[in-house]
Protein backbone atom coordinates (compact mmCIF):
# COMPACT_ATOMS: atom_id res chain seq x y z
CA UNK A 1 0.00 0.00 0.00
CA UNK A 2 1.29 3.43 -0.96
CA UNK A 3 1.87 5.74 2.01
CA UNK A 4 0.45 9.24 2.43
CA UNK A 5 3.85 10.82 1.79
CA UNK A 6 4.17 9.11 -1.60
CA UNK A 7 0.64 10.22 -2.55
CA UNK A 8 1.55 13.82 -1.65
CA UNK A 9 4.77 13.61 -3.70
CA UNK A 10 2.90 12.16 -6.70
CA UNK A 11 0.28 14.93 -6.38
CA UNK A 12 3.01 17.58 -6.28
CA UNK A 13 4.60 16.04 -9.38
CA UNK A 14 1.29 15.93 -11.26
CA UNK A 15 0.36 19.53 -10.36
CA UNK A 16 3.78 20.79 -11.47
CA UNK A 17 3.78 18.75 -14.67
CA UNK A 18 0.34 20.01 -15.72
CA UNK A 19 1.56 23.60 -15.33
CA UNK A 20 4.63 22.85 -17.46
CA UNK A 21 2.86 21.00 -20.28
CA UNK A 22 -0.36 23.07 -20.50
CA UNK A 23 1.08 25.88 -22.68
CA UNK A 24 2.44 23.32 -25.19
CA UNK A 25 -0.98 21.65 -25.46
CA UNK A 26 -2.52 24.92 -26.54
CA UNK A 27 -0.35 24.73 -29.69
CA UNK A 28 0.19 28.47 -29.57
CA UNK A 29 0.36 30.47 -32.77
CA UNK A 30 1.49 33.86 -31.63
CA UNK A 31 1.39 37.21 -33.35
CA UNK A 32 4.96 38.56 -33.90
CA UNK A 33 4.23 41.28 -31.33
CA UNK A 34 3.33 38.62 -28.78
CA UNK A 35 6.58 36.77 -29.50
CA UNK A 36 8.45 40.04 -28.98
CA UNK A 37 6.61 40.45 -25.64
CA UNK A 38 7.68 36.95 -24.62
CA UNK A 39 11.27 37.85 -25.54
CA UNK A 40 11.07 40.92 -23.27
CA UNK A 41 9.43 38.82 -20.58
CA UNK A 42 12.21 36.23 -20.72
CA UNK A 43 14.95 38.81 -20.31
CA UNK A 44 12.92 40.38 -17.49
CA UNK A 45 12.66 37.05 -15.67
CA UNK A 46 16.39 36.38 -16.09
CA UNK A 47 17.30 39.86 -14.77
CA UNK A 48 14.96 39.40 -11.79
CA UNK A 49 16.44 35.99 -11.17
CA UNK A 50 19.93 37.51 -10.99
CA UNK A 51 18.65 39.88 -8.31
CA UNK A 52 17.13 36.98 -6.35
CA UNK A 53 20.41 35.08 -6.56
CA UNK A 54 22.23 38.13 -5.30
CA UNK A 55 19.89 38.76 -2.37
CA UNK A 56 19.21 35.10 -1.45
CA UNK A 57 20.41 34.21 2.02
CA UNK A 58 22.19 37.54 2.47
CA UNK A 59 22.13 37.82 6.27
CA UNK A 60 23.29 41.43 6.36
CA UNK A 61 23.65 44.40 3.98
CA UNK A 62 27.41 43.83 4.01
CA UNK A 63 26.92 40.43 2.33
CA UNK A 64 24.81 42.07 -0.36
CA UNK A 65 27.43 44.77 -0.85
CA UNK A 66 30.31 42.38 -1.55
CA UNK A 67 28.06 40.27 -3.77
CA UNK A 68 27.16 43.47 -5.67
CA UNK A 69 30.85 44.32 -6.10
CA UNK A 70 31.53 40.80 -7.36
CA UNK A 71 28.56 41.05 -9.74
CA UNK A 72 29.90 44.33 -11.14
CA UNK A 73 33.27 42.65 -11.75
CA UNK A 74 31.51 39.66 -13.39
CA UNK A 75 29.70 41.96 -15.83
CA UNK A 76 32.83 44.00 -16.54
CA UNK A 77 35.01 40.96 -17.31
CA UNK A 78 32.25 39.34 -19.41
CA UNK A 79 31.75 42.51 -21.46
CA UNK A 80 35.49 43.07 -22.00
CA UNK A 81 36.31 39.45 -22.80
CA UNK A 82 32.97 38.57 -24.49
CA UNK A 83 33.31 35.31 -22.56
CA UNK A 84 30.62 34.36 -20.03
CA UNK A 85 32.63 31.64 -18.30
CA UNK A 86 35.57 33.99 -17.75
CA UNK A 87 33.20 36.61 -16.29
CA UNK A 88 31.63 34.02 -14.01
CA UNK A 89 35.04 32.80 -12.85
CA UNK A 90 36.17 36.34 -12.02
CA UNK A 91 32.97 36.95 -10.07
CA UNK A 92 33.24 33.74 -8.03
CA UNK A 93 36.88 34.40 -7.15
CA UNK A 94 35.92 37.96 -6.16
CA UNK A 95 33.03 36.84 -3.95
CA UNK A 96 35.24 34.26 -2.19
CA UNK A 97 38.03 36.79 -1.58
CA UNK A 98 35.67 39.58 -0.49
CA UNK A 99 33.74 37.30 1.88
CA UNK A 100 37.03 36.19 3.48
CA UNK A 101 38.26 39.71 4.08
CA UNK A 102 34.76 40.74 5.22
CA UNK A 103 34.20 43.67 2.89
CA UNK B 1 19.96 19.24 -40.94
CA UNK B 2 22.76 16.66 -40.59
CA UNK B 3 22.84 14.37 -37.55
CA UNK B 4 26.23 15.67 -36.44
CA UNK B 5 24.93 19.27 -36.59
CA UNK B 6 22.02 18.28 -34.35
CA UNK B 7 24.37 16.55 -31.95
CA UNK B 8 26.54 19.69 -31.90
CA UNK B 9 23.53 21.63 -30.57
CA UNK B 10 23.06 19.06 -27.81
CA UNK B 11 26.77 19.20 -26.93
CA UNK B 12 26.74 23.01 -26.87
CA UNK B 13 23.76 22.87 -24.50
CA UNK B 14 25.53 20.34 -22.29
CA UNK B 15 28.57 22.62 -22.04
CA UNK B 16 26.32 25.51 -21.01
CA UNK B 17 24.81 23.26 -18.32
CA UNK B 18 28.06 22.82 -16.36
CA UNK B 19 27.58 25.90 -14.10
CA UNK B 20 23.90 24.94 -13.64
CA UNK B 21 25.04 21.52 -12.37
CA UNK B 22 27.32 23.16 -9.78
CA UNK B 23 24.50 25.41 -8.61
CA UNK B 24 22.00 22.54 -8.52
CA UNK B 25 24.34 20.30 -6.53
CA UNK B 26 24.60 22.95 -3.82
CA UNK B 27 20.81 23.37 -3.61
CA UNK B 28 19.82 19.71 -3.86
CA UNK B 29 22.29 18.44 -1.29
CA UNK B 30 20.41 20.74 1.11
CA UNK B 31 17.15 19.24 -0.21
CA UNK B 32 18.45 15.73 0.52
CA UNK B 33 19.35 16.75 4.07
CA UNK B 34 15.90 18.37 4.51
CA UNK B 35 14.19 15.19 3.19
CA UNK B 36 16.15 13.09 5.69
CA UNK B 37 15.23 15.45 8.53
CA UNK B 38 11.55 15.38 7.48
CA UNK B 39 11.52 11.60 7.91
CA UNK B 40 11.25 10.66 4.24
CA UNK B 41 12.98 7.50 3.01
CA UNK B 42 15.80 7.84 0.47
CA UNK B 43 13.43 6.62 -2.26
CA UNK B 44 10.79 9.20 -1.32
CA UNK B 45 13.33 12.04 -1.19
CA UNK B 46 14.76 11.13 -4.59
CA UNK B 47 11.25 10.56 -6.01
CA UNK B 48 10.24 14.05 -4.93
CA UNK B 49 13.22 15.64 -6.67
CA UNK B 50 12.73 13.47 -9.75
CA UNK B 51 9.04 14.18 -10.31
CA UNK B 52 8.68 17.70 -8.90
CA UNK B 53 12.07 19.19 -9.97
CA UNK B 54 11.32 22.53 -8.31
CA UNK B 55 13.26 23.31 -5.13
CA UNK B 56 11.19 26.40 -4.13
CA UNK B 57 8.11 24.14 -3.87
CA UNK B 58 9.96 21.20 -2.31
CA UNK B 59 11.47 23.04 0.68
CA UNK B 60 8.07 24.23 2.07
CA UNK B 61 6.58 20.76 1.45
CA UNK B 62 9.42 19.18 3.45
CA UNK B 63 8.59 21.53 6.32
CA UNK B 64 4.90 20.56 6.24
CA UNK B 65 5.08 16.78 5.64
CA UNK B 66 6.25 15.89 9.19
CA UNK B 67 3.22 17.74 10.64
CA UNK B 68 0.81 15.29 8.95
CA UNK B 69 -2.61 16.07 7.47
CA UNK B 70 -1.20 18.88 5.33
CA UNK B 71 -1.78 17.30 1.90
CA UNK B 72 -4.17 19.96 0.58
CA UNK B 73 -2.00 22.84 1.76
CA UNK B 74 1.11 21.25 0.23
CA UNK B 75 -0.60 20.65 -3.12
CA UNK B 76 -2.11 24.15 -3.31
CA UNK B 77 1.20 25.82 -2.37
CA UNK B 78 3.06 23.64 -4.90
CA UNK B 79 0.61 24.69 -7.61
CA UNK B 80 0.84 28.39 -6.78
CA UNK B 81 4.64 28.44 -6.35
CA UNK B 82 5.14 26.59 -9.63
CA UNK B 83 2.73 28.68 -11.73
CA UNK B 84 5.76 30.55 -13.04
CA UNK B 85 6.60 27.49 -15.16
CA UNK B 86 3.53 28.18 -17.33
CA UNK B 87 5.03 31.48 -18.49
CA UNK B 88 8.36 29.77 -19.21
CA UNK B 89 6.59 27.05 -21.24
CA UNK B 90 4.64 29.71 -23.16
CA UNK B 91 7.94 31.45 -23.93
CA UNK B 92 9.70 28.29 -25.06
CA UNK B 93 6.77 26.98 -27.12
CA UNK B 94 7.38 29.16 -30.23
CA UNK B 95 11.02 27.98 -30.30
CA UNK B 96 9.90 24.33 -30.39
CA UNK B 97 7.33 24.88 -33.15
CA UNK B 98 8.10 21.80 -35.24
CA UNK B 99 8.83 19.38 -32.42
CA UNK B 100 6.32 16.55 -32.07
CA UNK B 101 4.15 16.36 -28.98
CA UNK B 102 5.55 12.90 -28.16
CA UNK B 103 8.97 14.53 -27.69
CA UNK B 104 7.64 17.66 -25.99
CA UNK B 105 5.71 15.76 -23.31
CA UNK B 106 8.73 14.32 -21.47
CA UNK B 107 10.87 17.39 -22.25
CA UNK B 108 8.36 19.77 -20.61
CA UNK B 109 9.12 18.14 -17.28
CA UNK B 110 12.71 19.46 -17.50
CA UNK B 111 11.71 23.14 -17.48
CA UNK B 112 13.03 25.00 -14.46
CA UNK B 113 14.09 28.63 -13.99
CA UNK B 114 17.72 27.62 -14.57
CA UNK B 115 17.23 25.37 -17.61
CA UNK B 116 14.84 27.93 -19.10
CA UNK B 117 17.16 30.91 -18.57
CA UNK B 118 20.31 29.23 -19.92
CA UNK B 119 18.44 27.73 -22.91
CA UNK B 120 16.71 30.97 -23.79
CA UNK B 121 20.01 32.89 -23.78
CA UNK B 122 21.59 30.10 -25.86
CA UNK B 123 18.78 30.35 -28.44
CA UNK B 124 19.98 33.86 -29.29
CA UNK B 125 23.28 32.46 -30.63
CA UNK B 126 23.56 31.78 -34.34
CA UNK B 127 25.60 28.65 -33.67
CA UNK B 128 22.59 26.87 -32.14
CA UNK B 129 21.04 25.00 -35.08
CA UNK B 130 18.48 22.89 -33.23
CA UNK B 131 16.93 24.70 -30.29
CA UNK B 132 15.10 21.68 -28.94
CA UNK B 133 18.27 19.59 -28.79
CA UNK B 134 20.12 22.53 -27.25
CA UNK B 135 17.42 22.68 -24.56
CA UNK B 136 17.78 18.92 -23.95
CA UNK B 137 21.55 19.37 -23.77
CA UNK B 138 21.08 21.93 -21.00
CA UNK B 139 18.22 20.18 -19.24
CA UNK B 140 19.20 16.49 -19.12
CA UNK B 141 22.58 16.95 -17.33
CA UNK B 142 21.04 19.63 -15.06
CA UNK B 143 18.17 17.31 -14.11
CA UNK B 144 20.60 14.43 -13.50
CA UNK B 145 22.70 16.63 -11.18
CA UNK B 146 19.53 17.72 -9.39
CA UNK B 147 18.39 14.17 -8.63
CA UNK B 148 21.90 12.89 -7.82
CA UNK B 149 22.54 15.86 -5.52
CA UNK B 150 19.42 14.99 -3.53
CA UNK B 151 20.61 11.41 -3.06
CA UNK B 152 24.13 12.52 -2.06
CA UNK B 153 22.71 15.05 0.44
CA UNK B 154 20.37 12.41 1.89
CA UNK B 155 22.96 9.63 2.16
CA UNK B 156 25.99 11.56 3.33
CA UNK B 157 24.47 14.72 4.80
CA UNK B 158 27.19 16.54 2.93
CA UNK B 159 27.42 20.20 3.59
CA UNK B 160 29.51 22.58 1.55
CA UNK B 161 32.66 23.50 3.52
CA UNK B 162 32.46 26.85 5.28
CA UNK B 163 33.91 29.65 3.21
CA UNK B 164 32.83 28.06 -0.07
CA UNK B 165 29.08 28.51 0.47
CA UNK B 166 29.26 32.08 -0.79
CA UNK B 167 31.01 30.93 -3.96
CA UNK B 168 28.48 28.16 -4.65
CA UNK B 169 25.52 30.49 -4.02
CA UNK B 170 27.03 33.00 -6.40
CA UNK B 171 27.57 30.54 -9.30
CA UNK B 172 24.17 30.92 -10.90
CA UNK B 173 23.61 34.70 -10.64
CA UNK B 174 27.20 35.18 -11.84
CA UNK B 175 26.68 32.83 -14.78
CA UNK B 176 23.42 34.45 -15.87
CA UNK B 177 24.73 38.00 -15.54
CA UNK B 178 27.91 37.05 -17.42
CA UNK B 179 25.84 35.44 -20.19
CA UNK B 180 23.71 38.57 -20.44
CA UNK B 181 26.77 40.82 -20.44
CA UNK B 182 28.64 38.77 -23.04
CA UNK B 183 25.77 38.14 -25.43
CA UNK B 184 23.40 41.12 -25.27
CA UNK B 185 23.92 43.66 -28.03
CA UNK B 186 20.47 45.16 -28.70
CA UNK B 187 20.15 48.46 -26.83
CA UNK B 188 16.47 48.04 -25.92
CA UNK B 189 17.20 44.65 -24.35
CA UNK B 190 20.18 45.98 -22.37
CA UNK B 191 17.97 48.78 -21.03
CA UNK B 192 15.16 46.34 -20.25
CA UNK B 193 17.51 44.02 -18.33
CA UNK B 194 18.86 46.95 -16.30
CA UNK B 195 15.37 48.23 -15.45
CA UNK B 196 14.07 44.75 -14.57
CA UNK B 197 17.06 44.11 -12.29
CA UNK B 198 16.60 47.40 -10.43
CA UNK B 199 12.82 47.20 -10.05
CA UNK B 200 12.70 43.59 -8.79
CA UNK B 201 13.32 44.47 -5.09
CA UNK B 202 10.61 47.15 -5.27
CA UNK B 203 7.98 44.79 -6.70
CA UNK B 204 9.09 41.99 -4.36
CA UNK B 205 8.59 44.31 -1.40
CA UNK B 206 5.11 45.33 -2.62
CA UNK B 207 3.98 41.78 -3.49
CA UNK B 208 6.20 39.35 -1.53
CA UNK B 209 6.82 36.05 -3.29
CA UNK B 210 5.69 37.29 -6.71
CA UNK B 211 8.50 39.73 -7.56
CA UNK B 212 10.13 37.45 -10.14
CA UNK B 213 7.16 37.03 -12.49
CA UNK B 214 5.16 40.16 -11.72
CA UNK B 215 8.15 42.45 -12.20
CA UNK B 216 9.03 40.78 -15.50
CA UNK B 217 5.41 41.08 -16.74
CA UNK B 218 5.26 44.79 -15.82
CA UNK B 219 8.63 45.60 -17.40
CA UNK B 220 7.94 43.56 -20.57
CA UNK B 221 4.51 45.14 -21.02
CA UNK B 222 5.99 48.61 -20.48
CA UNK B 223 8.75 47.88 -23.00
CA UNK B 224 6.35 46.62 -25.67
CA UNK B 225 4.19 49.73 -25.09
CA UNK B 226 7.21 52.00 -25.57
CA UNK B 227 8.20 50.07 -28.71
CA UNK B 228 4.71 50.43 -30.24
CA UNK B 229 4.65 54.15 -29.37
CA UNK B 230 8.14 54.63 -30.85
CA UNK B 231 7.21 52.85 -34.08
CA UNK B 232 4.00 54.84 -34.49
CA UNK B 233 5.94 58.06 -33.91
CA UNK B 234 8.63 57.32 -36.47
Amino acid sequence: MVGEQVVIILGMGLATYLIRIFPFLLVPRFHPRMIRWFQFLSYGIIASFVWYGLAKGAPAPVTLSFRSLALALTVLVAVRSRNAVMGMGAGIVAVLVLSRIGL
Amino acid sequence: MQTHEKFASFREGARAAVPVCFGFFGITMALGIAAHTAGLSLGEGVLMSAIVFAAPAQFPALELIPLGGQAVQILVSTFVINLRFAIMSFTLAPHFGRVRMAALMPAAHLISVSTFAVSFLGFQKKSVQDKFLYFLGVAIPSYTCYVLGTAVGYLFGVRIPGGFEEGIQFVFPAYLSALLAAELKERQLILLVGVAFLTTPVVERLVPGWGLILNAVIVATGAIGVEIWWESKS
